[in-house]
């Protein structure tokens, strides 16, 4: 079955089934061959400059180090590896962390095997496949400006003056004083340098601070 | 006094005193003249303005207003508060003088009339046609209307301004006098016309001037106040007399024949007639003439008026000597300043069967008065010591026993003089009879009784004894230096005291009624009752002028008569016969003299007083007149600040700040009658619940007082318990500090209260907060709990599926290309698990709380859709959805129902409608109304013969529950439209 340009898959996944399932899957398909599969990083490691993979599918939930702590080893072990996320978890922190450490596609593991087998050909043609529900996320994120001059508190403050909140409600709602309320929106008035609330949700929203 | 006030007499003492005596006595006999009448004197030495006196009047506070040659005075018993040109009258010569019923002050000056009206003076503009406007008369009739006289004309005040009236008929400078007459109408008299009356607005004429007297000038006129037929004028001098009309000299010869002249007339209170000369005064009573002048007791210098103020005074004005006041007859004094000076010093009196009043002297001997005159009784013996006779009796054989000091005790029987034998060696301090008719003599070495003609001393009796008191028939009460002995049968009774007396040295003792009164030398008086052997005690406490008693005795009238050390005082008995009320002698000149001991008695309705300054005699009988009685009134208010002492007297009801609560309330009783005879009772209502118990002493402090209303009431009573009419006030208010106003009180209640009540609301919020706060973190717990099962749940199951799908997708790719029916039951498998996989996470998703909005419900199912149509042919289209709806918050049933509802629809659609495309819309109706449409293009379905389960009814229920509806169009030209129609209720 070895074939010198089909794409070279290793499988990092602690469930025996699923690992053995997705190498029996991807492996039976023409242009890929799964070289290894490991049920964990720490097996992996040591095997896996050998495999010089093109493609690792990678589980987060790992015994021993975590599939997204092991990115960045990955990465500096086999760097022309690509990192395929499969994985159950959407959790945002989670896909963002696998992200910026290096992860390049994010699948979640209802993703039919055909959907599977495309992504890790997208992957290696450079493109960065992702779930629907990863992508939904992904996006989400992008709209808030990451870069905002606002702390987290204002934001959340700024968000429910938006929402047509009074600031008694804002107090009660996030169960803090009123006093730090107005001066919280005396920050935000500062940060934003404007005088109204009407001024405020305008450059808010313009510079998608909320 | 003498020797009483010495409590022993020692041997140089005794030399001393002979020596003394020795050298002043001369002379043995003595001829007194007169006795002396009781004026009070006051000049500028007391105070007194200046001593040329003109006008008098008294005012409506009962002070006297004084008007002399150097300005106007004002006095109130005490003080004399000056009145003068420093105080804005235009001149100080004051000629006439008189306080008005408003209780404004008119003096006519020199320089015409001037007004004293509370604190503002008002001079009066002169006319320019009067050349010497001096006023000698200024009067006010019955309507309030102010006449007087300036140059021989009269005038009256006519608002501001004075206006010059004329008697109907007479030249205007022809008015020489101006009075009041018994209607209150004025009165003028006319020069050569007589009387005139101003009644009803014209003049009469009330008497005209006969004939012999047609020249006269009347000066001033007396309305006789008893007789209504008689005037008594001063014209030309002289007194005269106009009795029904007529006018006639004064009758009295006496008077007719005086060289001197006549200046003022005035009537008492008892409707005598005063009569004021260039030498003194003539005193009219019941046609009897008296004429006061220095030689007994009052001046030769010119009276220039007489007044009788309105509590009966009598005061005389003089041209040089200030004024005098008439005591009255209730007393009279005779003392030497006439000669003799030991003829001051009574040591003691008695009187003999005649009435002739003896005296016992010190110095001049024994004296006799006949009523008329002293004459000195002519002991047989020479040397001084003969001269100091220290007590004299009477015995019941009318014999007189004179004791001397070492001149001998001698006995005078109508006849002779004797001396009893070695007597001379002793001093007798008293003289006495027991009831059996044995004379006893006190002495300094003891008692002695008078046996076969000589002195017997009585054994265990050494001290000092100083005075006597039979009792009965054979005893005798001896009064020592400590208290008293008794004797009986000529022995001391052992052991007999009275225990109150222990320690005092008894100077006098008299039986009154069932008693026994001791006179102490320290203690005051003592009563025992010898029935009952109580004893009660008078002191300066209860009213006795002084503590030292010299002298006792009783009057007809019951009163105990006691000569102090500072004149006399009363002791009334009480109704109930045990209590005695200690009242002073109500005269100004009671109090001077110094009494001596056993130097009273009581002759002829009389007390008789022998005292250091002569011999006073008191006139028993009661007055006729109502005394007067004082009058109070306040004479400064003083509250002091920290900065200075405020004088509020003229404040009205002032109120004082709380941080100025120190004031000095004075006040004066005004008494002109006897000024220093007033005792105070007062209190500040609103402070204290009673009348201060009787005082002296005419200034109250009150240093801090709280904040309230006060009145100061003060009464002013005389040692006689007159009591003043009035009560004079003084009403002032201090004011409460901000802090203790009833405003700031209920202010600071109600801020106590709205206080306990916002921390009760705070403490009550911060409970609820607490607990909606655990509640908060419950419900946040519970639903990362909740999550967390959720995410484990699908964690776990996700695997689990995820194996299932994959073994399933191993076996279709195991399966040969035939196994058709088995692939396809593998793929039924897979889709389970799929869809069970994509169930946990919806519920993943409708359990977060992000969830909770319109855009995350509609992204959901458009993201739901575009993933459940992906790998079909059909298109599904749904419009992006705009962030902004994320305002809509919905509850959490709303999540779950809505997109299991577009499940459900799009599962039928995918499965049933064999559509192409699939359009999902949404849009709002209201603000809290919106409609989502599913439209397909698909064949439809008959809605009414639907029976294959398409879960319509499912699709409704959920609607309901939301309380929204759902709407299915279905033909088959046009697929399949549902319409859901949703409140956006309010989370």
């Amino acid at each position: 079955m070895y074939n010198s340009d089909n794409i070279r898959i290793v499988i990092i996944e602690d469930d025996k089934t699923i690992r053995e399932g997705y190498a029996f899957l991807i492996g039976q398909t023409e242009g890929y061959s799964v070289v290894s599969s490991y049920a964990s990083f720490e097996d992996a490691a040591k095997k896996i400059a050998l495999d010089a993979p093109d493609v690792i599918l990678l589980d987060i939930e790992l015994p021993g180090t975590n599939g997204v702590e092991a990115i960045p080893k990955l990465k500096k072990l086999v760097p022309q590896a690509n990192i395929l996320i499969l994985t159950v978890y959407e959790s945002e922190k989670l896909i963002f962390d696998a992200l910026s450490n290096g992860a390049s596609g994010y699948l979640t593991k209802n993703t039919p095997a055909a959907k599977i087998i495309d992504s890790i050909k997208e992957v290696q043609q450079g493109g960065g496949p992702m779930s629907v529900s990863i992508a939904k996320v992904v996006i989400n994120s992008f709209r808030r400006n990451q870069d905002s001059p606002l702390s987290k508190r204002e934001t959340q403050i700024l968000e429910l003056i938006y929402n047509g909140k009074s600031r008694t409600q804002i107090a009660s709602e996030l169960f803090i004083d009123l006093e730090t309320v107005r001066s919280h929106i005396k920050n935000i008035y500062t940060k934003l340098d404007v005088n109204s609330r009407a001024d405020a949700i305008k450059i808010a929203r313009d510079n998608k601070l909320i | 006094m003498f020797v009483l006030k010495r409590n022993t007499l020692t041997a140089f003492d005794a030399l001393r005193l002979l020596f003394i005596t020795v050298c002043v006595v001369s002379c043995f006999t003595f001829k007194a003249q007169a006795q002396k009448y009781s004026f009070t004197h006051y000049d500028i030495e007391h105070g007194l303005v200046q001593s040329q006196v003109n006008g008098l009047s008294q005012d409506k506070s009962h002070r006297l207003w004084i008007g002399t040659l150097g300005g106007a005075c004002l006095f109130d018993g005490k003080d004399f508060i000056p009145f003068t040109r420093e105080n804005g009258l235009s001149n100080n010569l004051i000629y006439a003088l008189l306080s008005d019923q408003k209780n404004r002050v008119w003096f006519g000056t020199n320089q015409g009339l001037s007004c004293l009206d509370g604190k503002r003076v008002t001079n009066f503009k002169v006319p320019a046609n009067v050349k010497r406007p001096f006023i000698t008369n200024i009067v006010e009739d019955k309507a309030g209307t102010i006449w007087f006289t300036m140059q021989s004309r009269l005038y009256k005040v006519k608002g501001n301004a004075i206006e010059q009236v004329s008697v109907t008929n007479y030249d205007e400078y022809s008015v020489t006098g101006v009075a009041i007459n018994r209607l209150g109408n004025i009165c003028v008299s006319v020069y050569q016309a007589g009387i005139f009356s101003l009644m009803a607005s014209s003049w009469v004429n009330l008497i005209p001037i006969p004939a012999e007297h047609k020249n006269i000038v009347i000066r001033r006129m007396l309305f006789d106040r008893l007789d209504p037929a008689k005037v008594y004028l001063i014209a030309d001098n002289q007194l005269f007399v106009s009795i029904n009309k007529t006018i006639t000299l004064y009758p009295d010869k006496e008077l007719r024949t005086a060289k001197v002249a006549m200046l003022a007339v005035e009537q008492d209170k008892n409707g005598d007639i005063w009569v004021g000369t260039t030498n003194g005064a003539f005193y009219i009573k019941n046609n009897r003439l008296i004429h006061f002048d220095a030689r007994n007791g009052f001046t030769d210098i010119t009276i220039s008026n007489i007044y009788c103020d309105h509590d009966g005074n009598l005061w005389l004005s003089t041209w040089g000597g200030g004024i005098y006041k008439y005591e009255g007859d209730s007393f009279v004094v005779f003392d030497q300043s006439y000669g003799i000076t030991s003829f001051q010093t009574i040591m003691s009196i008695t009187s003999d069967k005649d009435k002739n009043i003896w005296l016992a002297t010190d110095g001049s001997g024994a004296l006799k008065y006949n009523g008329k005159e002293f004459k000195s009784v002519p002991l047989p013996a020479t040397g001084g010591y003969v001269k100091k006779a220290q007590c004299i009796y009477t015995d019941k054989d009318n014999n007189i026993w004179i004791g001397t000091s070492l001149g001998g005790v001698w006995k005078f029987d109508g006849n002779k003089y004797i001396m009893i034998p070695r007597s001379n060696m002793r001093i007798a301090n008293a003289i006495s009879q027991d009831g059996n008719g044995t004379i006893w003599m006190a002495a300094p070495t003891g008692c002695f009784y008078l046996g076969h003609d000589t002195l017997v001393h009585i054994n265990e009796l050494n001290g000092f004894a100083t005075s006597l008191l039979p009792m009965g028939k054979d005893s005798m009460l001896v009064g020592t230096q400590a208290g008293v002995r008794l004797l009986v049968n000529k022995k001391l009774v052992p052991g007999f005291n009275i225990k109150a007396l222990a320690s005092s040295n008894i100077f006098c003792m008299i039986t009154y009624r069932n008693k026994i009164v001791f006179g102490t030398a320290d203690w005051g008086l003592f009563i025992w009752d010898k029935t009952t052997g109580s004893i009660k005690n008078y002191d300066v406490k209860k009213g006795l002028n002084s503590n030292s008693i010299y002298s006792l005795i009783a009057d007809k009238h019951g009163v105990i008569w006691a000569g102090t050390g500072r004149g006399a005082n009363r002791i009334v008995p009480a109704a109930n016969g045990t209590d005695f009320t200690v009242v002073g002698y109500d005269s100004s000149k009671g109090i001077i003299a110094e009494a001596n001991q056993n130097a009273a008695i009581f002759l002829d309705n009389k007390i008789w007083m022998g005292t250091t300054k002569g011999l006073i005699v008191y006139n028993t009988a009661k007055t006729i007149n109502a005394p007067s009685t004082p009058h109070v009134i306040i004479q400064s208010v003083k509250l002091f600040t920290k900065q200075a002492t405020r004088l509020i007297t003229d404040a009205i009801d002032p109120q004082i700040p709380y941080n100025q609560n120190h004031l000095a309330i004075s006040f004066l009783g005004v008494y002109l009658k006897n000024p220093g005879d007033v005792l105070y009772q007062y209190r500040l209502y609103g402070y204290d619940d009673r009348f201060s118990a009787l005082v002296k002493n005419n200034m109250v402090d009150y240093p801090s007082l709280p904040p309230g209303k006060y009145t100061f009431q003060v009464k002013a009573v005389t040692s006689a318990g007159l009591l003043s009419k009035n009560v004079a006030l003084y009403t002032f208010e201090i004011a409460a500090p901000f802090y203790q106003t009833w405003v700031f009180r209920s202010l600071l209640l109600l801020s106590f209260v709205l206080l306990g009540f916002g921390i009760q609301t705070y403490m009550h919020k911060r409970k609820l907060h607490s607990q909606q706060l655990i509640e908060q973190m419950k419900r946040e717990e519970k639903q990362k709990i909740r999550q967390q099962t959720a995410e484990d749940f699908h964690d776990d199951l996700g695997n689990k599926l995820t194996r299932i799908t994959v073994l399933s997708d191993i076996l279709t790719a195991k399966l040969g290309e035939e196994k058709t029916e088995q692939k396809n039951l593998i793929g039924q498998i897979k889709q389970n698990a799929e869809e069970l996989y994509n169930g946990t996470k919806d519920i993943l998703w409708a359990l977060d709380p992000k969830s909770d909005n319109l855009y995350e419900i509609l992204t959901h199912i458009r993201l739901f859709g575009s993933e459940f149509f992906h790998d079909t042919s059909v298109k599904f289209n749904m419009d992006e959805i705009n962030p902004d709806l994320n305002r809509i918050k919905l509850p959490m049933a709303y999540c779950r129902n809505i997109t299991m509802i577009y499940k459900e629809l799009l599962n039928n659609t995918l499965k049933h409608s064999g559509a192409s495309r699939v359009n999902l819309s949404w849009n709002f109706i209201s603000a809290t109304e919106m409609k989502i449409t599913l439209a397909d293009n698909g064949k439809g379905f008959n809605i009414n013969n639907d029976t294959t389960g398409h879960g319509i009814n499912n699709i409704r229920n959920r609607a309901a529950r939301l309380g929204g509806t759902v709407e299915v169009k279905s033909n088959s030209s046009h697929g399949t439209q549902v319409i859901l129609k949703l409140k956006l209720k309010k989370d």
